[in-house]
């Protein structure tokens, strides 16, 4: 069943179709809630939210090409998940002494030997904003505009809140890489 | 070559973790659950349940302790012993027929109806050209003169040359043998009166409990000896007693009354995340007691005591929205006195003293990182020996208090 198919019978509240929205994006949502919220708890409980609400207003969903139907729900979910972070008002304050990036790129070789799941494990240890403006711009695309806009940081803070995460993650897979090595 | 962050875009687009069966159970769950209208976020409850009960209180307040008021309906019967036409009159202006009633035929008197209605837009016009028949110039209060009259049909019914542009209202049907002029609908005009005590009540309490409180002394040995010295006063410096020393005002001077006023507490304080809703808070407090102790001779003294303190209390936040949170939370604070003053002279202070704290706030978030904070905090000062001066703390051991400041959240 394509997309545009699926999504019209979902907005039949035909429950066959909706258990198939499921199936299909249910997996690739949780990851995404995952790499927002690190609590597994948290991640499952705004992927089902995300579903419901896709499913009250799927009548808004427009066809706009191959892999849109995935692209409109993860948008929700982003949404939701950001509703939440901003929710989360009080924050461990997190001071780096050297803020410098003297770090080297790990190269493509380098980084196909470390496993997602420590990818994974790496960007949950980042604090809460880091982490997001991280995901936002680099792993699902938004500008440091938009990223200001839906922070409602500004473009410097949400440009340092980058560089911040970046130098953390090169940190810990060098540190990685350097215990492979061993 | 690929860059390292595109890598990992991929690398994570990768993992495809099957979910357990029981996820898609809750999800089957949740989708039949869900009702058109959208229910809350699950883990958060929404501020409008913590906003309804008051609501309802002050609803309540509304209706129960004042009554609504009405405009009074005035039925004045005038007694007219020569005429014998009725002028009646509607009471939005509209001019009704003459009619003929007779009341009592041995008296030979008619009995004129008239209905006044307060604040009416529209002046009453007379029939006739006599300007001044329907004041009330004459009271008819003996009884049983107005309920005789048998009103003709024709009186129920409105003249249509006469009609004004009026709106369509529903004219009653007057019952044989009324003496009333039925009243039209939506002629009657009711107002309620909000009291202020209904909005007091819903957001008062605070307030109320915050009033300053008057305690009468109830000290045994009523002077500034014993005042000074009921906490084991060490030094007992002169500078800090009444100018005539001690001695000279026992018993001529005696402690026979004490005033402690409601303390005035600010603060200043920070919030620090320790788990998803639970948050460590600690801040500075200052806190100004003011009392007045009243002598037989010297009369009224003011005794103010300065006291600054740590809370350190955690916090649970039950409902958070962008721009506001509420929370309850548990801790404990320990403050000392940084100085105090008798009758403009400097005194002994209390040394390090404790209290436990229980507190429930809001917290309006004027900024991401700076937010003002209303708590109605419950405290309990722990006893001890480090309380030297008499204050309404240690007259009222559990206090309850209203606390505000500024809070910044740590990002």
């Amino acid at each position: 069943m394509d997309e545009q198919t699926l999504a019209r019978y979902c907005s039949e509240h035909d429950i066959m179709a909706e258990d198939e929205l499921y199936r299909r994006y249910a997996a690739r949502l949780n990851s995404l809630c995952r790499r927002y919220l690190p609590d597994a708890e948290e991640a499952k409980d705004l992927m089902l939210d995300t579903f419901i609400q896709a499913l009250e207003k799927i009548g808004s969903y427009k066809y706009t090409g191959r892999g849109s139907l995935y692209g409109w729900i993860s948008r929700i979910a982003i949404n939701k998940a950001l509703n939440q972070i901003r929710r989360h008002r009080w924050r461990i304050v997190h001071v780096d002494l050297w803020t410098r990036d003297v770090i080297p790129e790990p190269t493509e070789d380098e980084m196909l030997t470390i496993p997602a799941e420590k990818i994974r494990e790496w960007i949950a240890e980042l604090p809460d904003m880091r982490r997001t403006v991280f995901n936002l711009h680099c792993i699902d695309g938004y500008s440091h505009r938009e990223i200001s806009e839906m922070l409602g940081i500004s473009e410097t803070g949400s440009t340092s809140m980058l560089a911040k995460a970046r130098k953390r993650l090169k940190e810990r897979i060098k540190q990685y890489l350097k215990e492979q090595d061993k | 070559m690929r860059k390292w962050e595109d890598i990992i875009k991929d690398k994570l687009e990768e993992i495809d973790e099957a979910l357990p069966d029981s996820v898609f159970a809750e999800f089957q769950e949740r989708r039949d659950n869900a009702s058109p209208a959208a229910a809350p976020v699950r883990g958060r409850s929404p501020l409008v349940w913590a906003v309804v009960p008051a609501v309802a209180a002050g609803l309540a307040a509304v209706f129960f302790l004042r009554p609504a008021n009405t405009l009074d309906e005035d039925i004045k019967v005038l007694d007219k012993t020569s005429e014998t036409v009725a002028q009646t009159v509607g009471p939005v202006g509209i001019e009704l027929p003459e009619i003929r009633s007779d009341i009592d035929g041995s008296t030979n008197s008619t009995v004129e109806i008239q209905e006044i209605v307060k604040e009416s837009p529209v002046s009453v016009a007379a029939n006739n050209d006599e300007p001044g028949r329907n004041d009330e110039s004459a009271l008819n209060d003996e009884p049983g003169k107005n309920d005789e009259s048998a009103l003709n049909d024709e009186f129920a019914l409105i003249d249509e040359s006469e009609k004004h542009d009026e709106p369509a209202v529903e004219t009653p049907v007057v019952p044989a043998g009324s003496p009333y002029i039925p009243k039209k609908a939506g002629s009657k005009r009711v107002r309620i009166l909000v009291p202020a005590t209904g909005v007091v009540a819903g957001g008062g309490l605070i307030a109320a409990l915050a009033a300053p409180l008057v305690r009468n002394g109830s000290f045994a040995d009523a002077d500034d000896i014993n005042y000074l010295n009921n906490k084991s006063y060490a030094d007992k410096t002169a500078s800090a007693l009444d100018k005539d020393g001690p001695t000279s005002q026992v018993p001529a001077d005696a402690l026979t009354g004490a005033k402690h006023a409601f303390p005035l507490k600010v603060g200043l304080s920070v919030g620090i995340p320790v788990a998803r809703r639970l948050n460590v808070t600690t801040g500075v407090d200052y806190s100004r007691y003011v009392s007045k102790f009243t002598y037989s001779r010297s009369g009224e003294k003011t005794q103010v005591a300065h006291y600054v303190g740590i809370p350190v209390r955690l916090d649970w936040s039950f409902a958070s929205m962008k721009w506001l949170d509420a929370y309850v939370g548990a801790g404990v604070e320990g403050d000392i006195c940084v100085g105090a003053k008798f009758a403009g002279r400097r005194i002994r202070k209390d040394g390090l003293n404790f209290s436990l704290l229980g507190a429930g706030g809001l917290q309006f978030n004027v900024t991401r990182h700076i937010g003002l904070y209303v708590e109605p905090q419950l405290s309990w000062a722990i006893p001890s020996d480090a309380q030297v001066l008499d204050t309404y703390r240690n007259s009222r051991p559990l206090m309850f208090s209203a606390a505000g400041g500024v809070r910044i959240s740590l990002d």
